[in-house]
């Protein structure tokens, strides 16, 4: 008894106690909210709250401050809120668009939002105060209950009491000061998307409010009414917005609007998180507009007429080509549209280039370059542009134009395409398919090198010529049948190396030693064995006459002799002698005249001493001869040239001399038949055809006359003789080689080159099969084609069913047999 | 070059200094904070090789103990028992967010950058001195504000002397005369004098929301009933602290230092009586263990006496 007497005296001390200190305290409070706060010290106030805590009050005072502050709310706080909330602004949040104009909309939602933010800050300002007044309760009791803290309690009574607070307006149905909050920020910023000016700050403040409020007392991070409430309506009203504005955009403008709209779209929405929204909305506002404005109609846009993909290309329309990639890369790592519109265009584009080509080729040869598609491939020299000069003209082209379009696209690549990585594999890819699709690039990218090394390097600059260098090179990487190229580089070389066409001896060892770096050593190895052929002849050659003049038959007659020998291997089979080559005939020696059998004979003697055992087969189709010519004085002829006897130096090939010398015994006035000349020369005839024409046709080089004469070339039932009136004002004249210049394949001899290229690759395949299954022993099918093709990948792409046919074959050889299957799937063994 | 710019620099401050006591015992305890055991490893290490160790030396002035009731870039006065002491935010503020927010208020304090303490000389300066070092004294504190009570001139010379003996300052200070009475009157009083002083640093923690200055000052008053347990102390202690902190842990460690003396306690209902704020239910319940352990122990003697004999006899 006498315990609870003591308990109750001392609560009510207590209370009384209490009381004292919450009087203190509650005019404090009132001073705070009329901001009054002149005459009160900090300290005082705080004691007041530790006193009452210490009195074990300090539910009651919490409850005290709430209840002031709900009182506080309903009657100074709330009245002038319901003062500005009209009807039309009830109707802005339920989603109906009001009669008012935009003017008046903005102005009332202003007064309401400024009405909001006013009370807000006041209640903000004074609570940040009062708590921190009261700071000794949170300390004093919080840790025994789970209430919280007096500031989340007293700041959340804002969301409860006004925020939440329900507006009945006459025929609507009901809704929140908070919901028309949230419509009337959306409506204003949706009024700023149209181009309005609004008050960016005042929303800033409103939206500051829902950040620093949360769902509940507890105030947990992610429950703040910015991200509970606003955002997602926020978020979903944009994507209405916008996707309404892309459907516009889709039927109203072209690509390039739409591009440069959407840019504006995304920079504004940015810029918005950060002057007027909160910043942690932005990933979410970006994702929206990536969705709605850029991929929802990618593909359409894309493939606009006259404004997509396609015109961007082609009009270099970087600027909108850079920002279409900036916008793909948002909503698609992979760069999936975009790769495949440029892999398109580069893939049509290369086929225009050889669609123009074609037409090229039929045009010329009857009017040498009319029509807009010859312009460029010809030279300005259309009258004697022969078949061939025209095809190497065609694969200049040809080059040209590959490699222009190639750097276009990495212009692209490099200005608008950020150097993108998934973008510089598709367009190569796409130049390699189109490359290669075209069967001649091969060829036309040997014969570009030929010409350039033969005479376009010739007054360029050291920088311009490893331009050409360089061209070459990349557009090699490009080409897959690498062994194709190799068989056309070995025979445009051999006809520079041994006419001695070549501009300069260190550029080709350049390309040589580029092509090396790129592609290895046994892409080179040929070429390199042909130089060094060349070499070691020169060397021959100077060791040959010195051992002549040490012999001292030094007669005036003798013949100089310039000698290359070629090793077999290294030189393309077609150069060695056309003998070996078409229509498989047997391979003829030609008759030689005594005196050179006899230079022959002379030279192998010397050539044996220092190599044993070999054979020297003379190749007329490549030799040349100076020979000295004398052509009579004409009778009854008393002035001219004609009145005079004329020396001329003939430059031939050494079928020419053969033939030429035939006509030394031949009486004045006498015919030669063609078959009599074939039977004493036993010349192969296509290559006598040639020579014989070179000899007889050619007006500047007629020393021979044909009969019947015709511009025609030479057929077997012609007759020759001698030209006694042939008049020339160089003393030294070439004969032009006929036919030799014929660079370009014509259509048999590609068909040739392409069965050759075959059949050597059926070899090449076949090793690399055998290769393989050593090394496996047992292999799955589907496994050995891959591996066949990775092996070759540096020379050449084979064809599947190439692979599958040698297989069989090596089946059928007992290289292979057919194992058991592993894992269901057909297999090999290696048989040792 | 180093030296004298230090030299110069610390002149500058101990001109400056305000009426603080600074004994021979203040200046020596220095090294006591600033060279802890990990601190002076590395620093021989350094110094071993030459004899340049000036170079490498750590001014002892350096650390924040140096401000301490300094004027020195003072922005903050603190008034007390009618006495203004100069502060700094920067250490008041981080360790007292009561202080932070009263300096952040718009009210008077804010505005005058004063604030008023209410509880004695003494202890405040004990609290400024936990502050600025980490550490209080509860001996210092008194000194301190015994300087206070000098007048000024007296104060700067026995600064500038620095060995000015606490017998010279002038008498009147109620705290010098507490100081006094202890140690004149009864046995227990230095003791009860002392833990009532460390009960003052636990208010005042818990006021100013320092909660490892409670800590430190609980950690005090725990190793004094440890090496010296007396029931007055008890007493004073739960008449001082009840219902006059909001801290509790307190209450834990006297309740163990009860269990571990009840049995003394228990008997003295005397003075357990002069416990005013022990409900009197706690205080026969007191009684009560205290009676039981005896009879306890009692009865546990006698069985391991007759145990022993047991044991013996097997």
């Amino acid at each position: 008894m006498g315990a609870r007497q003591h308990h109750t005296a001392a609560a009510a001390g207590s209370v009384d106690d209490f009381e004292y200190n919450w009087e203190k305290l509650q005019s404090a409070i009132r001073d705070i909210h009329l901001k009054n706060t002149g005459s009160l010290t900090f300290e005082q106030l705080y004691r007041h709250g530790y006193k009452i805590v210490l009195l074990k009050m300090p539910e009651r005072l919490y409850d005290n401050v709430k209840r002031f502050e709900e009182s506080w709310f309903q009657e100074q706080v709330i009245p002038p809120i319901f003062e500005v909330i009209s009807k039309n602004l009830v109707s802005v949040t339920l989603g109906s668009v009001p009669g008012t104009s935009v003017v008046d909309r903005r102005a009332i939602g202003e007064k309401f939002l400024k009405v909001i933010r006013e009370a807000w800050e006041q209640h903000e300002m004074s609570m940040n105060m009062i708590a921190d007044i009261l700071m000794y309760l949170d300390r004093g009791w919080s840790q025994d209950q789970s209430r919280p803290g007096i500031f989340a309690a007293t700041i959340g009574l804002f969301r409860d009491h006004i925020l939440r607070t329900g507006i009945q307006a006459d025929g609507n149905p009901p809704c929140t000061v908070f919901g028309i909050l949230n419509a009337t920020i959306i409506d204003h910023i949706n009024m700023e998307r149209e181009g309005d000016a609004i008050d960016k700050a005042l929303l800033r403040s409103c939206i500051g409010m829902l950040e620093s409020l949360h769902k509940t007392d507890e105030e947990l991070e992610d429950e703040k009414l910015y991200i509970t409430d606003f955002e997602p309506e926020y978020l979903q009203k944009s994507r209405q917005f916008y996707k309404a504005e892309c459907d516009r955009l889709l039927r109203e403008s072209d690509a390039s609007t739409w591009l440069r709209h959407t840019q504006r779209r995304l920079d504004e929405e940015a810029a918005r998180c950060l002057t007027t929204i909160s910043p942690i909305t932005s990933d979410s506002i970006a994702k929206v507009l990536e969705e709605e404005l850029i991929q929802s109609h990618l593909e359409e846009f894309m493939s606009l007429d006259g404004s997509g993909v396609r015109a961007m290309i082609d009009n270099d329309r970087t600027t909108d080509l850079a920002v279409l990639y900036q916008l793909v890369c948002r909503v698609d790592p992979d760069r999936e549209a975009l790769r495949k519109a440029m892999s398109n265009r580069i893939i049509e584009q290369g086929l225009e280039i050889e669609k123009v080509l074609k037409n090229t080729d039929f045009s010329a040869p009857q009017t040498a370059d009319e029509g807009p598609a010859a312009d460029g491939g010809d030279k300005p020299k259309p009258k004697t542009l022969n078949a061939s000069a025209q095809q190497t003209a065609a694969a200049l082209r040809w080059v040209d134009d590959v490699l222009n379009l190639k750097d276009r696209f990495d212009n692209l690549w490099s200005n608008c395409f950020s150097e993108d990585l998934i973008l510089q594999t598709a367009i190569t890819k796409s130049f390699a398919e189109f490359i290669n699709t075209f069967d001649r690039s091969s060829e036309f990218l040997s014969l570009f090198i030929d010409d350039n090394l033969k005479r376009g390097i010739k007054d360029k600059t050291e920088a311009e010529i490893d331009v050409v260098l360089e061209k070459a090179i990349t557009l090699l990487r490009f080409i897959s049948d690498k062994d194709k190229f190799v068989l056309y580089y070995q025979k445009h070389l051999a006809r520079r190396l041994i006419q001695q066409k070549s501009e300069r001896q260190d550029v080709e060892a350049e390309m040589i030693s580029r092509m090396k770096r790129e592609l290895g050593n046994t892409f080179t190895s040929k070429f390199e064995g042909m130089f060094k052929d060349m070499n070691i002849s020169k060397d021959e050659t100077e060791a040959y006459s010195k051992y002549v003049r040490g012999l001292g038959a030094s007669d005036e007659k003798r013949i100089e002799l310039s000698i290359n020998v070629l090793g077999g291997n290294n030189w393309p089979k077609e150069i060695m002698g056309r003998q070996t080559g078409l229509g498989g005939q047997e391979r003829t020696d030609a008759a030689y005249p005594r005196e050179i059998k006899a230079l022959q004979e002379s030279f192998y003697e010397f050539y044996c001493k220092s190599h044993q055992g070999r054979m020297l087969n003379w190749v007329g189709t490549l030799g040349t001869a100076d020979i000295r010519c004398v052509f009579p004085k004409i009778q009854g002829k008393s002035s001219g040239p004609l009145s005079r006897e004329r020396r001329y130096e003939l430059n031939v090939t050494t079928y020419g001399m053969i033939i030429l010398l035939l006509f030394n015994d031949l009486p004045e006035g006498e015919w030669l038949a063609f078959d009599e000349i074939q039977a004493k020369t036993n010349i192969p005839q296509p290559d006598l055809i040639n020579s014989l024409t070179s000899l007889s046709v050619i007006k500047a080089t007629r020393v021979l006359l044909k009969e019947p004469p015709s511009k025609a070339i030479v057929k077997p039932t012609d007759k020759f003789t001698f030209n006694r009136e042939f008049v020339s004002k160089a003393i030294k004249i070439k004969m032009p080689s006929v036919n030799a210049a014929n660079k370009v394949e014509n259509e048999e001899e590609r068909k040739e080159t392409d069965e050759k290229t075959n059949e050597t690759r059926k070899y090449i395949v076949d090793a690399a099969i055998v290769r393989i299954m050593k090394s496996r022993k047992e292999l799955v099918h589907s496994e050995l084609i891959t591996n066949v093709v990775q092996q070759l990948a540096s020379q050449f792409k084979p064809e599947i069913n190439l692979i599958k046919s040698r297989i069989e074959d090596l089946i059928g050889r007992e290289y292979l047999e057919r194992a058991d299957a592993i894992d269901g799937k057909p297999a090999y063994r290696y048989v040792a | 070059m180093q030296m004298d710019d230090d030299a110069s620099t610390r002149s500058a401050y101990q001109r400056t200094t305000v009426p603080v006591i600074v004994n021979r015992h203040y200046l020596i305890s220095y090294p006591y904070f600033l060279h802890t055991p990990s601190l002076s490893i590395p620093f021989d290490v350094i110094m071993a090789p030459e004899d340049n160790s000036e170079a490498f030396s750590k001014d002892p002035f350096s650390g924040l103990e140096r401000f301490l009731l300094s004027t020195d870039w003072s922005d903050l006065t603190i008034i007390c028992e009618g006495r203004e002491l100069p502060a700094h935010k920067v250490i008041l503020c981080s360790y007292s967010p009561v202080v932070a927010a009263a300096l952040n208020s718009n009210l008077k304090e804010a505005r005058t950058n004063t604030i008023e303490i209410q509880f004695d000389l003494a202890t405040v300066c004990c609290m400024l001195f936990y502050m600025y070092s980490g550490d209080y004294d509860i001996q210092k504190g008194k000194l301190s504000a015994l300087g206070f009570n000098a007048p000024k001139n007296d104060a700067k010379t026995g600064l500038t002397r620095g060995s000015t003996d606490t017998t010279e300052i002038s008498e009147g200070s109620s705290v010098l005369n507490s100081v006094q009475i202890c140690r004149n009157g009864d046995p227990e009083a230095p003791v009860i004098q002392e833990i009532l002083d460390h009960a003052k640093m636990n208010k005042i923690g818990d006021y100013y929301q320092v909660p490892a200055l409670v800590k430190m000052s609980n950690f005090m008053m725990d190793s004094i009933l440890k090496s010296s347990w007396s029931t007055k102390a008890f007493i004073s202690i739960v008449n001082d602290l009840f219902e006059s902190t909001g801290d509790t842990e307190w209450q834990k460690m006297l309740a163990s230092h009860v269990a571990d003396n009840i049995v003394q306690l228990g008997s003295d209902t005397e003075a357990l009586a002069q416990a005013k704020d022990l409900s009197p239910l706690t205080r026969e319940i007191i009684s009560a263990c205290a009676d039981r352990i005896q009879v306890v122990e009692a009865s546990r003697k006698k069985s391991s006496s007759s145990t022993g004999l047991g044991s013996r006899r097997f």
